[in-house]
């Protein structure tokens, strides 16, 4: 029971982001978790701010998962982006060569093709796809959500024991 | 700001802090066994490991590194051992270690498990390098040394059998040569015949006889005769210099072809030996009994220091390059990349090692080693070692060399001596000619490598004294050339064994003398040589029965192609030539005969301005 209401402090202290920017931003946050490879420092940093700025966390996560799947399938990209990047690059070298030399910027990777190769992607995605998600956001919100809340499939799932039990911890959080 | 969030993470992070101070070492544990059992393709294990990253020190009770050839022993152990390695360095991701102490250390001592691992194909470089393919090399020749089956050899060979089980290659070859020859003869038959030199030499020939019953008498007629002639003179010397040539490639082309009829002594020669190679027919010598005694076994043991020292040289000598290749790595992994722009020190750097402890015979050993570095360039200084042990009863080892990878040209010194130690149950040899177990001997080992680059020269020498052999029952399939021999060695009371590996690049060179070598070669001539040189010469009469007679039809073929279109350019070389001379003899005679129109012509012109004038 403890537990459960733990749990559900949690979700609710999780879920307090609900803007289009909010959602937005744990959007683009999470892609770039998703992208890169999951054990890199950086990604702790990502996480950190994911945690610590106002974004909304189960976007980030769904986000996250999401772009790891892609990430999978893009790997030979991400590789090869990143070893032009690292290698035939020639103006970049002595910026690799800094971040290699540096104490603890050498434990980012930095000199790991898929981790700047995908790094890099995801930062150049950013500012585009959270402008994209943002509009997402409203456009679902103005013309579909309404909709899709009619549809049988979604009034099936409303009325089955899962998502009883989902309401029942989320209020767990009051 | 989250504020939730940031006590959220606070509190994960003291747990981490908890749990790693708690778990810290048993998880550092876990990842050393690993990354020590990918390289040795072995298991690593390490007994209560006590680390401090801030403090700069590893500790552990025990280490069990396993030899990947026999998984029930290990290559190397260790008692208590002590670890300082920098702090600083560790977070550029170097490891800099300033010195470790080994106590106990041993090889060759019982695992109570299996240290087995499924092992991962890994990429190595694509170019082995010198100890990989001698190592190969050396196996091969092992492989191919006969094996000697006295209770065989000493019975009848039925050459019969052997040469239905052996497919000669002569024959296919034989053939395919043959049918070459026919595609080229019927090729210059179709250029005889596209060229047409027969109607266009009729055609010459006519024109020549037209002028031979033509008889001029006029200066005009002579002179429009003597055209014609040039004409058909140039017209044979055209035909013929096209003549000329095409008959110097087709004596070209059979030249070669016969030349190639050579080859086909030494395709019977290959057969020859694949046949005595499968009749398992030994040469003997000094040189094969050395081989064919101790050669597999001086081979296993050094191609064990050969993977070792391959190894080593791989993970020392990877130079950064200016342009590193592109790799396949597996998914996620991704490929680092190393710079050769400045780097402080090296990625991993063992300053030194102390070491003590025991071998197998209970010699007491210490030593150390210095400068172990996956850069040394980084360090400037190459790798050392040295250790040495000795007993009270006189047993003494000492192993000395150096790593040097410094230069393009990657060099390893290897000195090793062992000196008075006892042989009891100590394997000679792989072969049933000498007993497995030595009751009494002591024996003494020199060994000195040297190596640079992709050039290699190894000496052993190794010597056995007070020799008491411990024979057993009658040897199973023993016959009386193994008993004669066995004599040999039971009068034997010491061993010496000389070999030399000599390896350049592809070309390895392996020799092996022994004392017993002679005492053998005596034997087993006077035994053997007789039903061996009768067991060849019988695989050699019926293989020159089966393929003379098809060398001497396709010889019999190709000449009598070769004559057959010489003979065809030959005729027609010949009619050019006569058709020629009798242009040349109708062209005098038609000079002449103007030159004399011409004078008479002249004269009468003369006579008649004379007749004017008087």
């Amino acid at each position: 029971m403890f537990l459960l209401k733990l749990l559900g402090k949690l979700i609710k202290a999780l879920s307090s982001g609900q803007s289009p920017a909010q959602l937005a931003g744990g959007f683009v946050l999470g892609m770039i978790v998703g992208l890169t490879p999951f054990w890199s420092l950086h990604n702790a940093l990502v996480i950190l701010l994911i945690i610590l700025i106002r974004v909304n966390i189960s976007m980030a996560i769904f986000s996250a998962l999401f772009f790891g799947a892609i990430a999978y399938l893009l790997d030979p990209l991400f590789h090869s982006f990143g070893y032009w990047l690292l290698v035939d690059v020639t103006a970049l070298q002595g910026l690799w060569t800094w971040f290699v030399n540096q104490p603890v910027l050498a434990l980012f990777n930095f000199n790991n093709t898929v981790v700047v190769g995908s790094l890099v992607i995801s930062l150049i995605m950013l500012v585009p796809m959270y402008f994209l998600s943002r509009g997402g956001v409203i456009l679902y919100r103005e013309k579909v959500h309404d909709r899709l809340q009619k549809l049988k499939v979604i009034q099936a799932v409303k009325k089955s024991w899962i998502y009883s039990v989902y309401n029942k911890i989320s209020r767990f959080g009051d | 700001m989250r504020w939730k969030g940031l006590i959220f993470i606070l509190a994960v992070a003291a747990i981490f802090l908890l749990l790693g101070w708690l778990l810290s070492d048993s998880w550092l544990e876990k990842r050393i066994e690993n990354a020590g059992s990918s390289v040795v393709g072995a298991k690593v294990e390490i007994d209560n490991l006590d680390a401090s990253i801030l403090r700069g020190y590893l500790r552990w009770d025990s280490l069990q590194v396993t030899d990947p050839d026999d998984t029930w022993k290990n290559l190397l152990a260790t008692g208590r051992a002590e670890l300082d390695f920098e702090v600083l360095p560790l977070l550029r991701k170097k490891v800099v270690v300033e010195d470790i102490a080994l106590e106990n250390v041993n090889s060759g001592s019982e695992r109570t498990t299996d240290g087995k691992i499924e092992k991962k194909q890994t990429v190595q470089s694509s170019q082995p390098n010198i100890f990989q393919k001698s190592a190969k090399k050396l196996q091969d020749r092992v492989k191919q040394t006969p094996a000697w089956d006295f209770a065989a050899a000493a019975k009848e060979l039925d050459v019969d059998t052997l040469l239905a089980v052996l497919e000669l290659e002569s024959p296919a070859k034989i053939d395919s040569l043959q049918e070459y020859v026919t595609r080229k003869s019927s090729y210059w038959d179709s250029v005889y015949s596209a060229a047409d030199w027969s109607s266009r030499l009729n055609n010459l020939e006519a024109e020549i006889r037209t002028l031979e019953t033509a008889d001029p008498k006029t200066v005009q007629g002579l002179t429009s005769a003597l055209a014609k002639i040039n004409k058909i003179r140039k017209e044979a010397d055209s035909l013929k210099t096209v003549l000329a040539a095409a008959k110097n490639n087709m004596t070209h082309d059979f030249e070669t072809i016969f030349s190639q009829t050579k080859m086909v002594d030494e395709w019977i020669e290959e057969d020859y030996r694949q046949a005595l190679s499968l009749a398992k027919l030994p040469t003997i010598s000094t040189q094969t009994i050395g081989q064919f005694l101790f050669g597999e076994k001086i081979v296993a043991n050094v191609t064990k220091v050969f993977n070792i020292l391959g190894k080593v040289r791989y993970y020392s000598s990877k130079l950064p390059q200016s342009k590193p290749k592109k790799e396949k790595p597996p998914r996620l992994k991704g490929q680092n990349i190393r710079f050769p722009g400045q780097l402080e020190k090296p990625d991993f750097w063992i300053k030194r090692i102390d070491l003590s402890g025991f071998t197998q015979k209970g010699i007491t050993v210490s030593g150390k080693i210095l400068n172990i570095a996956d850069f040394q360039k980084l360090t400037g200084a190459p790798t050392e070692f040295e250790i040495n042990g000795s007993r009270p009863d006189g047993a003494a080892i000492a192993v000395e060399g150096e790593f040097n990878y410094l230069s393009n040209a990657p060099k390893e010194l290897l000195q090793v001596s062992v000196k008075s130690i006892p042989l009891s149950n100590v394997q000679l040899s792989n072969s049933a000619l000498l007993p497995n177990k030595i009751a009494e001997g002591r024996g003494s080992l020199q060994a000195g490598l040297v190596t640079v680059g992709d050039s290699l020269d190894l000496g052993i020498s190794f010597r056995a004294n007070n020799l008491v052999f411990a024979f057993a029952e009658t040897a199973e399939g023993s016959n009386f050339v193994t008993a004669n021999l066995q004599e040999i060695i039971k009068q034997t009371s010491s061993v010496s064994i000389q070999g030399k590996i000599f390896a350049v690049n592809e070309d390895t060179r392996f020799t092996v003398s022994s004392n017993l070598d002679d005492l053998f070669a005596e034997r087993l001539k006077g035994l053997m040589s007789d039903q061996i040189v009768q067991g060849r010469q019988k695989i050699r009469e019926e293989i020159d029965k089966q393929l003379a007679p098809r060398k001497e039809k396709l010889v019999r073929f190709t000449e009598a192609k070769r004559e057959e279109a010489q003979k065809k350019f030959g005729d027609i070389e010949s009619r050019i030539d006569s058709s020629v001379q009798l242009v040349e003899n109708k062209k005098k005679e038609l000079e002449k005969r103007l030159e004399e129109e011409k004078k008479k012509a002249a004269n009468e012109v003369g006579n008649r301005l004379k007749g004017l004038f008087n």
